[in-house]
């Protein structure tokens, strides 16, 4: 039986999952300022479509674990790639 | 897929279902409803019958268009726009925003004679509401973001947990067997069979909302000062001085089309064409200098990513595609609707031996949230036929009986048993959907009775009251075998 804690922590790494989308989505437009417009629709139409699987691979994997770190690995990646955009 | 991983999927199918199940449900329904907004708001203004179907415009009546619009200049109205006769509505309407909705004289487009409908928010209700839930701005938007982004999950975690079954549950449906079973059946069958649709409106719907649901994070300073500098360029004269006709005939050749809409925005007249039976919703527009008349311009051809993004909105908005379509897209709306009531009462009524308190509560949240959601909207369309049509501020009646009623709902299910406050509903529901038609009858003349819009609708009414009326049947004689 899957205890309440254990749901918990993966929910929390369903909502990184879409925190780590936003980040991504927000530093990859933010690189390419030319093609902001274009760029941002195209971000949200991916970021759309991956967002469900995002949030239903945390509860997918096998440990909570594995869901909190890597989903907290990729906000800080995409965290960081919009600290040092230009 | 392992019984652990199962039971996770499971968990948060149903969690999620719950949380926002109530949320999907309203937004379903009322935007199934707003396919049909423009039809909707014709139903709910009979006296507009007076213009047929195939009205032309003339250029007596786009003269006295352009009296009005210089007229509202005067008196300091925010900038209108006009809504050109058209297959789905043959008035002429010129709209302005008053801070709640929009607003204005309706005119007859073969004489530019104004109409006086009664007051209205008509189809442009269930419209906002399903993108809103009248919520203030922007918090309501952002629920609906939240609710579609809960929704997804919810498909897909539905999709891996019947996928062995996909196939077979396209056949399975035991409406003999015992509430749950069948329930479930319905919930899975409406599931699978539409889940084509049940992806793209989802997904699309999360396009649409993505602004709230997938915010762009900015470190600059771009958005306020570009607002800044918008605000100063804000020109007060907005009417147009220049023949509103001859432009109209000059955007027509531009075009290739007729145009549906015409906005004015400071120096500029600009004429907007819908792409009529087609699913791109990016309108095609000739710009005119309002001083003038003179051609400016018309909008650049989209590029390929952009084309797909507005086909993207129009699968969801469904405003140029036909009437098949349109029909095909109403189908589906209802089978999200009926999969969503069927899994909200399948959790309580699987649950009915074991008495908790969030069972008790989802129970009274399904009667005030699924039967009293579908009872205010027959209210609504009911409210529109009593309020006597030149009360004044009858739109706002209109809207406010629509939330009463859905309050008592909610006092019903509070003050009654869930059974019998289903039974109470089903039957209340039952009677307001077959007095749509007969109070119709009353306040129309029988002439407008008569047309395919008045019948579509009062027919659609009466066959929910039925469903209904059976429904609250099946209850009374279930309870009476239990």
């Amino acid at each position: 039986m899957t205890s309440v804690p254990e749901y918990a922590r993966r929910l929390v790494a369903a909502l990184l999952c879409w925190l780590a989308l936003v980040m991504w989505g927000s530093a990859i437009v933010n690189f390419c300022p030319a093609i902001t417009d274009a760029a941002t629709q195209g971000y949200r139409a991916i970021a759309s479509a991956l967002a469900a699987p995002a949030m239903v691979w945390a509860f997918w994997v096998n440990t909570p674990r594995t869901a909190l770190v890597l989903s907290t690995a990729l906000v800080l990646c995409g965290g960081l790639l919009l600290i040092i955009q230009p | 897929m392992t019984p652990a991983r199962r039971a996770r999927l499971s968990w948060l199918h149903r969690w999620a279902g719950l949380i926002t199940g109530w949320f999907a449900f309203a937004i379903f329904l009322t935007g199934t409803l707003a396919l049909f907004d423009t039809e909707l708001t014709r139903w709910m203004q009979p006296e507009t019958a007076v213009v047929p179907a195939n009205a032309t415009l003339t250029p007596r009546a786009m003269e006295h268009v352009q009296h009005i619009l210089l007229e509202s200049e005067h008196t300091g109205t925010s900038p209108s726009f006009l809504l050109l006769p058209d297959t789905r509505d043959p008035t002429l309407r010129i709209l302005h925003y008053d801070g709640h909705s929009f607003v204005g004289p309706v005119l007859d487009p073969r004489t530019g004679d104004i109409i006086h409908p009664r007051q209205t928010e008509g189809g442009t209700f269930f419209f906002t509401f399903h993108y809103t839930l009248r919520i203030p701005a922007p918090w309501g938007a952002r629920v609906v973001a939240c609710a579609a982004f809960a929704f997804a999950v919810l498909v897909l975690s539905g999709v891996l947990l019947h996928l062995k079954r996909l196939i077979p549950d396209y056949f399975t449906l035991r409406l003999q067997a015992a509430l749950p079973r069948c329930l479930l059946d319905l919930h899975v069958l409406t599931g699978s069979a539409m889940l084509p649709f049940h992806i793209l409106i989802t997904w699309s719907g999360l396009v649409l909302t993505a602004e709230n649901a997938l915010p762009l994070i900015h470190f600059s300073q771009v958005s306020a000062s570009t607002q800044q500098s918008s605000i100063a360029q804000a020109i007060p004269q907005w009417a147009p001085r220049a023949p509103l006709n001859t432009m109209l005939q000059q955007a027509r050749s531009h075009l290739g089309y007729a145009p549906s809409y015409v906005t004015f925005d400071g120096n500029e007249t600009t004429f907007s064409a819908i792409q009529h039976n087609s699913l791109n919703a990016n309108d095609l527009s000739a710009v005119f200098n309002s001083q003038t008349g003179e051609f400016t311009g018309k909008t650049t051809p989209a590029t390929k990513l952009e084309d797909a993004f507005y086909i993207l909105n129009g699968l969801h908005i469904a405003r140029s595609m036909g009437n098949l379509l349109r029909w095909l897209w109403f189908c589906g709306g209802v089978a999200s609707c009926v999969m969503i009531a069927s899994g909200l009462i399948y959790y309580t009524a699987r649950q009915k031996k074991h008495s908790t308190s969030t069972l008790h509560l989802a129970q009274r949240l399904n009667v005030t949230l699924l039967g009293g959601l579908l009872c205010a909207c027959l209210g609504f369309l009911l409210c529109n036929r009593v309020i006597p049509a030149f009360w004044p501020t009858r739109a706002n009646l209109e809207v406010e009986g629509f939330f009463c009623i859905w309050a008592c709902c909610g006092l019903l299910a509070i003050a009654c048993p869930p059974c019998k406050s289903w039974r109470i509903l089903c039957w209340t529901t039952g009677i307001a959907g077959l007095g749509v038609p007969v109070m119709d009858a009353l306040v129309v003349p029988l002439a407008i009775w008569g047309t395919a819009l008045h019948v579509t609708v009062n027919s659609l009414c009466a066959l929910t009251g039925l469903l209904c009326l059976g429904s609250g049947r099946l209850l009374s004689a279930r309870s009476r075998h239990d």
